[in-house]
């Protein structure tokens, strides 16, 4: 029984999506896509339900038995509870206000007034306009109410996560010095595209002194580098890339067919 | 063997480095620290050939009002045919469908923000531009995410703020009648096949917990028939084919694509086929549409940084070969 309902039921499900997807009867492409629809969410939140379960029971074990870093478990579940109860408790009265301030955009587009307020509960930040004269002129005012969960998504979420992945600039950066070799004609011909691409990324032309020389020219009204860049992108790379996609499809249909037969069993963990 | 061979090892003396050598690293990431920065301080204005590809996605997004009149004049017509044949059963559909469509005159713009900080730089901008030009047309908005839950708050803010602007050209606006965002729910695919029968049954409430029955803006959209243009501004690879397969595959709908520029050149081939209006690739798409929009941001101000990182990374690999050659030809001559 535990190694034929699975694929009976995969079975099932295969087919009445295949179905779905092509069929233009009512019963089948609105209310099972709807049935279908709220189950895969429900499945998504049950997920997320193991997720923090599985991250609990992993650092509560780390702690526990105090192994090497246990600190930095504590951390991490204290900002899971933190943050998770500051964003769960619907926004209550406990308000402090800030002064008014002017904000104008970089580009002169805006230019308003903004009155900000933060909350402790809620992640919504709610905002109200009203107008005000401003030496004869009506000037709106953005009332915003800000609550801890977006300033903790803001001020530190946003940075640390953009703060890592920025790193990666500096090892492309190396890895250019000590990779990038010509070390076979091969690699020889994939420098050139990639110097190539590189260069009519950006206005070469642009770079102070020296850019109009590196540039080489126009070809037909743009630069030959960018001109380069859109050869190599629109001919080999969307051959190449073609290929790939229609090899990747018929691989997927191949694959689809055999699990929706049971013939490959991915979901019973190798067995089966 | 083992003592001879450990007596070896005590007194092996490795070759000594030069200071390049031994400092190279730290060099090379003062000269990208400065080649970024740089950029940042330059005011001067840069000017940037659009491309076919991103003025396909602004031309686009720009006739979004004229596609809602032509889909006008179209269920009219159809509607006039059905009253000649005295169809009751289509005339109510008709009547109810050209009543949606007549709440929002000047279209709906479908945007999904798939990304998250760390790919924001290059698609932050986009959807600004985006935002400012649907607004600015008067155009309705409707955001949504897809892979990441994470990616939600970061789209409510930059769709309030940008809905907060208020210029010469539009006024500030509304959350649920100008806009809405409806925020993240699992499973792409089924959501976006749940969309196009209804995008009630995918979503009951907004991102704030509003319910959409209650929304004024939801009034004229049950599902895609009333949205023109699905724009989907990705940093995660597998996407786009979700939106290819459901949006224009199945429901036929103008599907625009904003990538990081990694992951652009994977979706060259789909503007060959038609299969989207256009691609924004990285930071530069961004800064070209911002160029054709006439409005310059953050896109533009970051080319510079680009251009100089650009070069820096060029003069590295020409210095990184040079290097390569010299060693290759002693070795020979040894």
């Amino acid at each position: 029984m535990r190694s034929k309902l699975p694929p009976f039921i995969c079975f099932i499900c295969g087919i009445v999506l295949l179905l779905q997807f092509f069929s233009p009867w009512d019963p089948i492409e609105k209310d099972m896509l709807e049935w279908v629809g709220n189950s895969t969410q429900v499945v998504g939140v049950f997920a997320l339900a193991i997720g923090i379960a599985s991250l609990v029971h992993m650092h509560g074990n780390k702690i526990k038995r105090k192994m090497p870093g246990w600190g930095f478990s504590l951390i991490t579940l204290l900002c899971v509870v933190v943050v998770a109860t500051i964003g769960l408790i619907p926004a209550n009265n406990i308000k402090v206000k800030s002064p008014i301030v002017a904000k104008t955009d970089i580009f002169g587009e805006t230019n308003l007034f903004v009155e900000t307020t933060h909350t402790l509960f809620g992640f919504q930040t709610d905002s109200s306009f009203t107008n005000t004269i401003v030496a004869g002129k009506k000037i709106p005012v953005n009332k915003k109410s800000v609550p801890m969960f977006d300033w903790f998504y803001n001020y530190i979420f946003v940075p640390l996560s953009a703060t890592t992945f920025s790193l990666l600039a500096f090892y492309i950066m190396s890895a250019a010095y000590r990779a990038v070799r010509v070390k076979s004609w091969e690699a020889g011909l994939l420098l050139v595209a990639a110097i190539i691409v590189l260069l009519g990324q950006v206005p070469m032309e642009q770079i102070p002194f020296v850019g109009k020389f590196i540039a080489c020219g126009t070809i037909k009204g743009i630069s030959t580098f960018e001109y380069l860049k859109s050869i190599i992108l629109d001919f080999p790379n969307t051959a190449a890339k073609r290929g790939i996609i229609i090899g990747i499809a018929l691989g997927g249909l191949a694959t689809s067919i055999k699990i929706i037969f049971g013939i490959e069993r991915p979901y019973m963990g190798g067995q089966g | 063997m083992n003592d001879k061979q450990n007596k070896e090892s005590s007194t092996f003396i490795p070759p000594k480095k030069s200071w390049w050598e031994k400092n190279y690293r730290a060099v090379i990431y003062i000269a990208a620290f400065l080649a970024v920065l740089g950029g940042m301080f330059s005011n001067k204005p840069m000017h940037l050939n659009v491309s076919s590809a991103t003025k396909g996605l602004f031309d686009s997004v720009e006739a979004i009002p004229k596609k809602r009149q032509k889909t006008i004049a179209e269920v009219e017509e159809k509607l006039k045919k059905a009253e000649e044949k005295k169809d009751d059963k289509k005339i109510r559909e008709l009547k109810t469908y050209l009543t949606r469509l007549k709440l929002n005159t000047n279209g709906v713009l479908l945007i999904c923000f798939d990304f998250d900080p760390s790919t924001a730089p290059e698609l932050k901008p986009m959807a600004i531009s985006l935002l400012r030009q649907a607004f600015k047309n008067g155009i309705k908005v409707i955001g949504n995410v897809g892979y990441n839950v994470i990616s939600a708050q970061l789209a409510q803010n930059i769709i309030e703020n940008i809905a907060h602007e208020s210029s010469d050209k539009f006024q500030p606006k509304k959350a649920g009648k100008d806009y809405v965002f409806l925020g993240f729910r699992p499973n792409a695919f089924m959501v976006y096949m749940q969309m196009g029968e209804s995008i009630l049954s995918a979503y009951e409430t907004d991102y704030a917990g509003n319910d959409l029955n209650t929304l004024p803006i939801m009034k004229g959209v049950h599902d895609y028939a009333e949205i023109e243009d699905v724009v989907l501004l990705s940093g995660y690879v597998g996407m786009p084919e979700i939106w290819m397969n459901v949006g224009k595959t199945k429901f036929g709908k103008d599907v625009g694509l904003g990538m990081t520029a990694v992951s652009a050149a994977d979706y060259y081939p789909y503007i060959q086929s038609k299969q989207i209006t256009g691609l924004l690739a990285g930071l530069r798409g961004a800064a070209e549409y911002e160029t054709e929009l006439k409005s310059l941001g953050s896109g533009v101000k970051g080319m510079r940084s680009q251009l100089y990182a650009h070069s820096l990374a060029i003069l590295l690999i020409v210095i990184g070969n040079i290097e390569f050659f010299i060693s290759k030809f002693r070795k020979k001559r040894k």
